[in-house]
C-alpha cells in the first residue's frame, strides 16, 4: 500500500513535471520572438555594449519605400504562386483522383516527389537550365532558333516557376485527399437533377473542396512569403526583393544591421500569423458543415474518352519539369569545370565530387546526416513522448499544449534563426555554435507536423489493445514498449524518414545559426552559389537528391511511406 | 440463496466515479464470493462499464473502497496499477495483440512475471489444449474466428490463475446463433477454470444464462441484487421488471389487506397476491410477467380468473403474443395456445405471479 501512495506522489510529481515542461516549451518558443521584438528596437544587437533604444529600424521596415516595395513584392509573388499552384495542383489531384487516366497510381505516389526536393535544389536546376547566357536550354535553343534567351531565371517569373513547380505538388496532396473523401452519391444526387458534368463540378464538387483550398492557398502564401533561398539566388541580381531576401542580406552580408533585419521580421510575422490565424478560423468553420464522409466512400471517376493519353502527358510534363529535367540538369552541371553551354570534353571534370568528399569538406556531409538521421531519430523519439505523455494528461493541459505548439510552425525560419542567436548566443553553456541550436530549431520548426504525426500514429491501436497487456502485469511504458511501438513501428518508421528528409534539405533555419564547426550540406551548398562556385552547389545538390530518391524509394518499399503519406 | 463465505474475494463499498459533475458509478456496494459468477446488467449509460474498469484499476474511483481478497486495492485517495491487481479481464473486442502469435499472446502475462521458459511453456500449452486450441498456437490471432479468439482471451486470463476474472460484454460482437453457443462454452470454460467472475452485459437473457447473481444497474445506482430467478419473479421496481424480462405494469384502483396477502382493486377485474399490500411500498404498482398470464378456452378453477378479448394475435413461431382487453383492463400475453383476434378467452393468473412493485 505504501507502494500505491508512491505511485499517487509521482502523479503529483508527474503534474509538475508536465507544467514545468510546458513551461520550457512555453519559453523555448516566446524567448525568440521576444528577442526578435526587443532587438528591433535596439540600435545595436542585443548583448552589445553602448546599444541603446530607437524606432528608426521600424521606420525603416514599416515606411520607407525600399521595405514597402519588399513587402508589396512578397505580397505579389506569394499570391500568385498560390493561385498557380492551387490550379495546377487542383489538375493533378483531380485526375489522378478521379479520372480513368492510365497510370493514375503510380502517378499519384510519384507526384508527391517534387514536395519533398527542397527548392533550393530546384533553383539550382533552374539556374543551370535557364541561365540568361550559359543555361542548357537557353543554349540549346539559342542553337536551335538563333534567339538569344528563351527563358530567363534570374526574374520575377523565374522564382514563380520554381515556387509554383514545388508547390503544385503541395496543393496536390491537399486537393487529393479532399477529392478522394466526397462520396460519389452527394454527386450522383446532382446529375440525377439533371445537372451536368460541368455544372456539377463547379456547383458540387467546388464547393465541397472549397475550405481545402481556401487553407492550402493560405499555406503556401505563408511558405512562400517567408522563402529567403529562392528570391534571394533568382531576385536580388537583378534587384528584385522580397522581405525574407531583404532579412537575409541584413543578416549575412557585411555591413550586417541585425536589428533592421529583426524590425523587417517582425513585419513578416504578421503576414505569417495573420496566415495561420485565418487558416485556422477556416478549418474550424470547414469541420462543421462539412458533409465528406470517409474511407470506403464509393468515387466516381470521370471517364476521359480520347484525352486519357493527353491527360498522362499532362501529369508526365509536369514531373519531368519539376524533377527529371532539373536531377539531370544537375546531373551534367555537377560535372564541369564552370556552367557553360558549350558541352566539350574538355569542361568536364570529377573535381567538383572530389571536392565535396575530401578532407574538411566531409564534415558537412557528416553533420548533415548526423542531425538529419541522428538528431531525426530523436526528434521522432521526442514527439512520440510528449504524444505519449498528453493523452494521460487532463484534457485542458493537452489542449493548452496544443495550441502552444501551432505557434512555432507560423514562425517564419528566418526570424526563428534570428530569435536563437540572440536567446543563446550569451550563455555560458554552449549552445550556440553548436549543433544543439540547430536541434532546438528542427525541434521547434518540425512540432506541428511531429506531435501531430505522433498523435494520429498512436490513435491507430485501439485503447483495449494496451489495457489488455496491463491486465496482464505489463506497466504502461512496458505496455508502450511491447504493444503500441511494434504496432505503430510503419508510423514511427515513416516520420522518422519524413524529418529526416526534411533536416537532411532544411536551408532556411540554419543558415543564421550555422558555425563553421557545425556546417551543414545545404548551407555549403549556398555558400558555393554566393562565391560564383555554381558546379560544386550542384555536386552537392546532385548528392543529396540523389539520397533523398534513394531513401524515399526504400521507405515506400519497406512501410509504404508515400502511400501513407498520401493516404493520411 | 448463495451461501455466504467467510471474506468475499471481491468487496465494493460505496464506489462511487464522478466524470466531472457526472456521477457514472453512484455509491454502490457488492461483493463476490469464491466461484461464483456475477453478472452485472443494464442498458446503455448505466454505469456497469465504468464500475468493471474501477475494479480493474483502468479508472481510478472518485469514491469508496474496493478491498480484493481483504486488500484495499482502490480508493478516492490512491489506486493500485492494474498490473498489480492480480485481476484478469476479457475484452469486448477480446483484444489480443496482432503481431504476437497465439501461444505468445497467452505467454506474455506469464512473461511479465519472469516465470522461466520451460514453465511458461507448459502452463501455456496446458491452457491451450484446455480451450482446445493447441493446433492453433503459432497462428496469428487475425486467422481464427470469433469464437476461437473468445477462447484465447479467456485462456490468455486464464493461464495467470487470477483472483478475479472480468468480462467486459465478450459475446456482444457475435451473431445471434452463435452468441448462445458461446455463451454456454464461456460458462463452461469460466467453471473449468475454477474461476470467480464479474461478466457485464445489457442482453438480460445471456445475464439470467450466466450468472448465479444478478446485479441490475440504472443510472449508477444498484436497482436489484439477486439470484436470477428471485430477480425474475420478484423485481423490486418498474424499471427492472421491464428490463428483465417482459411484464404487464398495471396501475391500481385501490388495495387492501386480505387472507394470504392482499386483494388488488382495478375496477371489474380484482386480483390477489400472496404479498402483503405494503410489499411495494407507500403507492406500489402491479407487474405481471407476460407468460405468468394463462389463456385458457373456458373458465378454469382456481383463483384470479376472468374473461376476456383478444384485440391482437401475433404469431411468433412456436408461441404467440396477445394483446387481450377485460373490462377496461389491458393486458399483454405470451402463450403457445393459437387463439384469434376477437376471441373471448379465460384469463388465469396465479396469486404468486401478481406482484407489487415500487414504480
Amino acid at each position: 500500500m505504501t507502494q500505491t501512495r508512491a505511485q499517487h506522489g509521482s502523479f503529483d510529481g508527474g503534474r509538475i513535471g508536465g507544467f514545468l515542461f510546458l513551461a520550457l516549451l512555453l519559453a523555448l518558443i516566446a524567448a525568440p520572438i521576444l528577442y526578435v521584438i526587443y532587438g528591433s528596437l535596439r540600435t545595436g544587437a542585443p548583448g552589445a555594449a553602448d546599444a541603446g533604444f530607437t524606432l528608426e529600424n521600424w521606420r525603416t521596415a514599416y515606411l520607407s519605400s525600399a521595405y514597402l516595395k519588399a513587402l508589396w513584392n512578397t505580397m505579389a509573388l506569394s499570391a500568385i504562386v498560390s493561385v498557380l499552384a492551387l490550379m495546377l495542383g487542383g489538375a493533378l489531384a483531380w485526375l489522378v483522383a478521379r479520372t480513368d487516366m492510365p497510370g493514375r497510381t503510380q502517378m499519384a505516389l510519384l507526384l508527391l516527389v517534387p514536395l519533398l526536393i527542397s527548392n533550393l535544389i530546384t533553383t539550382l536546376a533552374w539556374i543551370a537550365l535557364a541561365a540568361p547566357n550559359a543555361g542548357f536550354l537557353n543554349a540549346w535553343f539559342r542553337s536551335m532558333t538563333g534567339v538569344r534567351t528563351l527563358f530567363d531565371i534570374y526574374s520575377f517569373q523565374g522564382i514563380v516557376l520554381v515556387h509554383v513547380l514545388h508547390y503544385a505538388s503541395f496543393a496536390y496532396l491537399a486537393i487529393f485527399a479532399a477529392l478522394r473523401s466526397i462520396d460519389a452519391s452527394l454527386e450522383e444526387a446532382s446529375y440525377m437533377l439533371g445537372v451536368g458534368p460541368l455544372g456539377t463540378g463547379l456547383r458540387m464538387t467546388l464547393p465541397l473542396i472549397a475550405p481545402t483550398l481556401a487553407t492550402s492557398f493560405l499555406i503556401i502564401f505563408v511558405l512562400v512569403a517567408e522563402n529567403f533561398s529562392v528570391p534571394t539566388l533568382l531576385g536580388s541580381p537583378v534587384g528584385f526583393h522580397t522581405l525574407p531576401s531583404l532579412i537575409y542580406q541584413n543578416m549575412a552580408v557585411t555591413p550586417a544591421r541585425p536589428t533592421l533585419a529583426a524590425a523587417a521580421g517582425t513585419l513578416l510575422l504578421w503576414v505569417a500569423l495573420i496566415g495561420a490565424a485565418i487558416q485556422r478560423r477556416i478549418t474550424r468553420n470547414a469541420s462543421r458543415y462539412i458533409t465528406v464522409t470517409g474511407k470506403g466512400a464509393r468515387l466516381r471517376s470521370a471517364k476521359l474518352g480520347g484525352w486519357r493519353i493527353p491527360a498522362l502527358c499532362f501529369v508526365a510534363l509536369y514531373l519531368f519539369l519539376a524533377v527529371i529535367l532539373p536531377y539531370f540538369a544537375l546531373m551534367l552541371g555537377s560535372f564541369m569545370s564552370f556552367l557553360t553551354a558549350n558541352i566539350r570534353p574538355s569542361v568536364f571534370t570529377l573535381e567538383n565530387y572530389a571536392t565535396i568528399l575530401v578532407g574538411d569538406n566531409l564534415a558537412p556531409v557528416f553533420n548533415s546526416l548526423i542531425l538529419s538521421a541522428g538528431g531525426g531519430l530523436g526528434l521522432t523519439i521526442l514527439y512520440l513522448g510528449m504524444s505519449f505523455v498528453l493523452a494521460q494528461a487532463s484534457k485542458t493541459f493537452a489542449r493548452l499544449v496544443e495550441y502552444v505548439t501551432i505557434l512555432p510552425s507560423a514562425i517564419p525560419a528566418l526570424i526563428l534563426g534570428v530569435g536563437l542567436i540572440w536567446t543563446f548566443v550569451g550563455w555560458s553553456v554552449p549552445i550556440y555554435g553548436t549543433m544543439a541550436i540547430l536541434l532546438i530549431a528542427y525541434f521547434l520548426r518540425n512540432l506541428g507536423y511531429g506531435l501531430r504525426q505522433a498523435n494520429n500514429a498512436f490513435s491507430q491501436i485501439a485503447r483495449e489493445l494496451t489495457e489488455a497487456a496491463r491486465m496482464n502485469g505489463a506497466s504502461r511504458l512496458r505496455a508502450l514498449w511491447d504493444i503500441s511501438i511494434p504496432l505503430i513501428r510503419p508510423a514511427i518508421l515513416s516520420l522518422w524518414t519524413m524529418l529526416f528528409i526534411f533536416i537532411f534539405m532544411e536551408v532556411s533555419a540554419t543558415i543564421l545559426l550555422y558555425t563553421p564547426d557545425t556546417r551543414t550540406m545545404p548551407t555549403v551548398l549556398w555558400n558555393y552559389m554566393s562565391s560564383g562556385s555554381q558546379p560544386h552547389a550542384f555536386a552537392i545538390a546532385v548528392a543529396q537528391a540523389s539520397l533523398v530518391f534513394i531513401v524515399l524509394y526504400l521507405a515506400d518499399r519497406k512501410f509504404g511511406l508515400l502511400r501513407k503519406t498520401l493516404e493520411r | 440463496m448463495q451461501e455466504i463465505h467467510a471474506t468475499p474475494v471481491l468487496d465494493v463499498r460505496s464506489l462511487t466515479k464522478a466524470f466531472g459533475a457526472t456521477k457514472a458509478v453512484d455509491d454502490i456496494s457488492f461483493s463476490v464470493h469464491a466461484g461464483e459468477i456475477l453478472v452485472i446488467v443494464g442498458g446503455s449509460g448505466c454505469g456497469k462499464t465504468t464500475t468493471l474498469r474501477c475494479i480493474a484499476g483502468l479508472e481510478e474511483p472518485t469514491g469508496g473502497e474496493i478491498h480484493l481478497d481483504g486488500v484495499l486495492i482502490a480508493s478516492a485517495q490512491h489506486s493500485m496499477a492494474p498490473e498489480r491487481r492480480g485481476i484478469g479481464m476479457v475484452f469486448q473486442s477480446y483484444a489480443l495483440w496482432p503481431h504476437k502469435t497465439i501461444f505468445e499472446n497467452v505467454a506474455y502475462g506469464l512473461e511479465r512475471r519472469g516465470l522461466k521458459t520451460q514453465e511458461i511453456r507448459s502452463r501455456v500449452d496446458e491452457a491451450l489444449t484446455q480451450v482446445g486450441l493447441q493446433e492453433f498456437a503459432q497462428r496469428f490471432p487475425s486467422s481464427l474466428s470469433g469464437g476461437q479468439q473468445q477462447r484465447v482471451a479467456l485462456a490468455r486470463s486464464a493461464v495467470l490463475r487470477p483472483k478475479l476474472l472480468l468480462l467486459d460484454e465478450p459475446l456482444s460482437n457475435l451473431d445471434a446463433k452463435l452468441r448462445e453457443h458461446m455463451r454456454d462454452e464461456l460458462q463452461e470454460m469460466i467453471r473449468l477454470f475454477d474461476m470467480t467472475a464479474i461478466h457485464i452485459t445489457h442482453d438480460q437473457e445471456e445475464a439470467m444464462a450466466l450468472a448465479d447473481r444478478i446485479i441490475c444497474m440504472r443510472n449508477g445506482r444498484i436497482e436489484q441484487i439477486g439470484a436470477p430467478r428471485d430477480v425474475y419473479r420478484s423485481p423490486v421496481n418498474r424499471y427492472v421488471a421491464d428490463f428483465i424480462g417482459s411484464s404487464n405494469i398495471l396501475e391500481p384502483l385501490g388495495i387492501e389487506a386480505a387472507q394470504g396477502g392482499s386483494l388488488i382493486d382495478f375496477g371489474s377485474v380484482k386480483l390477489r397476491s400472496t404479498q402483503a399490500p405494503d410489499a411495494g411500498g407507500a403507492k406500489p404498482s402491479i407487474a405481471v410477467r407476460v407468460e405468468a398470464v394463462e389463456l385458457h378456452a373456458s373458465a378454469p378453477e382456481g383463483e384470479n380468473v376472468f374473461a376476456a378479448t383478444v384485440t391482437k394475435a401475433t404469431y411468433l413461431g412456436g408461441n404467440s403474443l396477445y394483446r387481450l382487453e377485460a373490462n377496461g383492463l389491458r393486458l399483454t400475453a405470451r402463450a403457445s395456445d393459437d387463439y384469434t383476434c376477437g376471441e373471448t378467452v379465460h384469463l388465469r393468473i396465479a396469486p404468486g405471479d401478481v406482484r407489487l412493485i415500487a414504480p
